[in-house]
């Protein structure tokens, strides 16, 4: 079997039973509780989306390693098109399901690792890259649901990992053993670990010699004893979990995206799930790698399916309000797409220029300076989108009364009379909650961190832009003699 | 897929009386995880509590477990099944096991 259907990756996740704490409370079952189910349902979706020959391009790939059709969330770019159709696969399922993709961090992950291992055996003689293909063409025949684990805890930022008081904040080696390594340490905001399969680890970020307990890639199963996950719980979750009705919920089925701390105390990892230990040098280009495909995918193209999102009941708002013919409302929703085109066309032009890396490696990356410019311009994007949301959608979005409200005998007929404009007042209240969801929810802050905060893709835009060949232009015009 | 026969992936069967039970196909050192969880964290994968496991002691090509209370031969597969695929194990088939996993109840 090298594709899963949805039915199937359901079935498989009810025969999980990860050590996850919500809200208060362990969790029996990622399917019996509500916040963990909308993870569980929106990952389900993105099988679901291989399953419809009308996505096949986008969805499903041909494996490198034994030529199978695959899930491309599991594919390694191995040219110019793997990296187009990667990026508009980010586009059609966050589309879809108004959420993550929770495969999608695994997927960038698994591609820095194919490049950088391949580099590591080249450059040292290891075997990590034979390792690591062994584990794709596992995950790849099993269809598995793969998540990435980057961001550590960090503890005081201006100490070193080694440095922490709490040597926890972290991942790091603990032990070494003839069969494998045991590790302790923690990763924070993980989206979707908890209804993957597996989750790929890579280190929070560049290390120096001596540091080499922290430089560590590895595969960990979904209920290895020892890791635990606690999830984020807001204002959103409190909502989903105590709603009479899921169906009120700005994003009903799929939810909010759904992130948890994951904890390892003292996790056993077998030699071939270890994709690099010690190797310093090699973390920083590990981590860079992933945030350049990470930032042309989840900057460049998801944000985008969100803001289509976005607009799409923006639009309707104004129609439902009667204003959809007012001229500064067409401006705004203009501007609303131009801000979120603009970034599409930048991770467009990443997949477009992107190459080989490293040469004879067979593995793909996006251009690093078109995808960080998309994620860098997502990030304000992002902002200006949901203001002109919030701006077109009214006061309402946020002051509106429950919609169930409308259904009880003394205030229904009152919130109708209220609400009904140039449509029904639950269709009014309907698209007010989506778009409380998007703009009054966590999408702002998370489009903004998600794929590293703006000051990454700042210093990463200054290292790859050589501003002399810009100077050297602009005096050559002016006629300006070199000194 | 090519893989039933891949040397990196294992087979690990589960002997329940005189019987093997099941079979499951895990990739290289799914075994070697299997047994670090029973062994230094008295843990069966899928199952958080301690106490579960009476006995895990390896042996000559696999571990032997015996698993606390009373459990009919049912239940001790349907716990197997839960470990096994949540250390990254499926159901497998048609390949001569090179571990063997043999589980008793204690009682």
């Amino acid at each position: 079997m090298a594709l899963k259907t949805s039915k199937e990756y359901l079935d498989s996740v009810k025969k999980l039973s990860p050590r996850v704490y919500c809200g208060g409370k362990w969790v029996n079952g990622l399917l019996n509780n509500k916040i963990t189910r909308s993870m569980v349902m929106a990952n389900a979706a993105i099988y679901g989306l291989a399953e419809d020959p009308k996505y096949k391009d986008v969805m499903v790939a041909a494996s490198h390693l034994t030529g199978e059709p695959i899930n491309r969330n599991l594919n390694v770019a191995r040219n110019i098109h793997d990296l187009d159709m990667r990026q508009e696969m980010a586009l059609l399922t966050s589309q879809t399901v108004g959420t993550c993709n929770y495969r999608c961090v695994g997927c960038d992950a698994l591609n820095s690792l194919a490049s950088t291992t391949w580099e590591l055996d080249r450059d040292l003689g290891t075997k990590y890259n034979e390792r690591f293909n062994k584990w794709l063409a596992y995950a790849q025949a099993n269809d598995l649901a793969v998540s990435g684990a980057i961001t550590d805890a960090k503890g005081d930022r201006k100490k070193r990992p080694s440095q922490q008081d709490e040597p926890d904040t972290f991942i790091h080696l603990v032990e070494k053993r003839q069969d494998g390594i045991v590790v302790r340490g923690i990763k924070v905001s993980q989206s979707g670990a908890i209804g993957s399969h597996e989750t790929l680890v890579l280190p929070g970020g560049a290390l120096r010699e001596g540091e080499e307990a922290f430089a560590l890639s590895f595969a960990v199963q979904n209920g290895a004893p020892g890791l635990t996950y606690i999830c984020q719980y807001n204002a959103y979750s409190a909502e989903r979990e105590y709603c009479e009705e899921e169906a009120e919920i700005g994003n009903p089925v799929f939810g909010q995206r759904e992130t948890s701390t994951m904890v390892f105390d003292n996790v056993f990892i077998p030699w071939e799930r270890v994709f690099l230990f010690g190797e310093t040098k090699y973390c920083g280009r590990l981590v860079s790698r992933f945030a350049k495909a990470h930032r042309m995918n989840c900057g460049g193209a998801c944000k985008v399916g969100f803001a289509d999102l976005i607009i799409g009941g923006t639009v309707l708002a104004a129609e439902y309000t009667g204003v959809d013919k007012v001229p500064h409302i067409q401006e705004k929703i203009i501007d609303m797409v131009r801000l979120s085109e603009t970034s599409h066309a930048c991770a467009i032009a990443a997949a477009m220029r992107g190459r080989e890396e490293p040469k004879g490696s067979g593995v793909f990356l996006p251009d690093d300076l078109f995808g960080n410019a998309a994620k860098l311009n997502i990030a304000h994007g992002f902002w200006e989108i949901i203001k002109n949301a919030g701006d077109i959608g009214g006061g309402l979005v946020v002051t509106m009364p429950r919609q169930k409200d409308l259904e009880h005998p003394e205030v229904g007929p009152m919130l109708k009379k209220a609400f009904t404009a140039a449509a029904p007042a639950d269709k009014r209240l309907k698209v007010a909650k989506f778009l409380q969801h998007w703009t009054a929810g966590l999408h702002g802050t998370g489009t903004w961190h998600g794929a590293g905060a703006p000051q990454t893709q700042r210093f990463m835009i200054s290292v790859l832009t050589d501003f002399d060949a810009k100077k050297k232009m602009a005096k050559k015009l002016m006629g300006m003699k070199e000194e | 897929m090519a893989l039933e026969n891949d040397p990196g992936l294992e087979i690990i069967a589960v002997k329940i009386g005189r019987e093997v039970r099941g079979s499951y196909r895990g990739l290289g050192g799914t075994f070697a995880s299997f047994v670090y969880c029973c062994l230094e964290k008295k843990i069966i994968p899928g199952f958080h509590e301690k106490g579960l496991i009476d006995k895990a002691e390896l042996k000559e090509g696999g571990l032997l477990l015996v698993l606390s209370g009373k459990r009919t031969e049912t239940e001790l597969m349907e716990v197997m099944d839960i470990a096994l695929e949540n250390i990254g194990a499926f159901p497998g088939i048609g390949a001569e096991a090179k571990y063997i996993i043999d589980v008793k109840s204690k009682e």
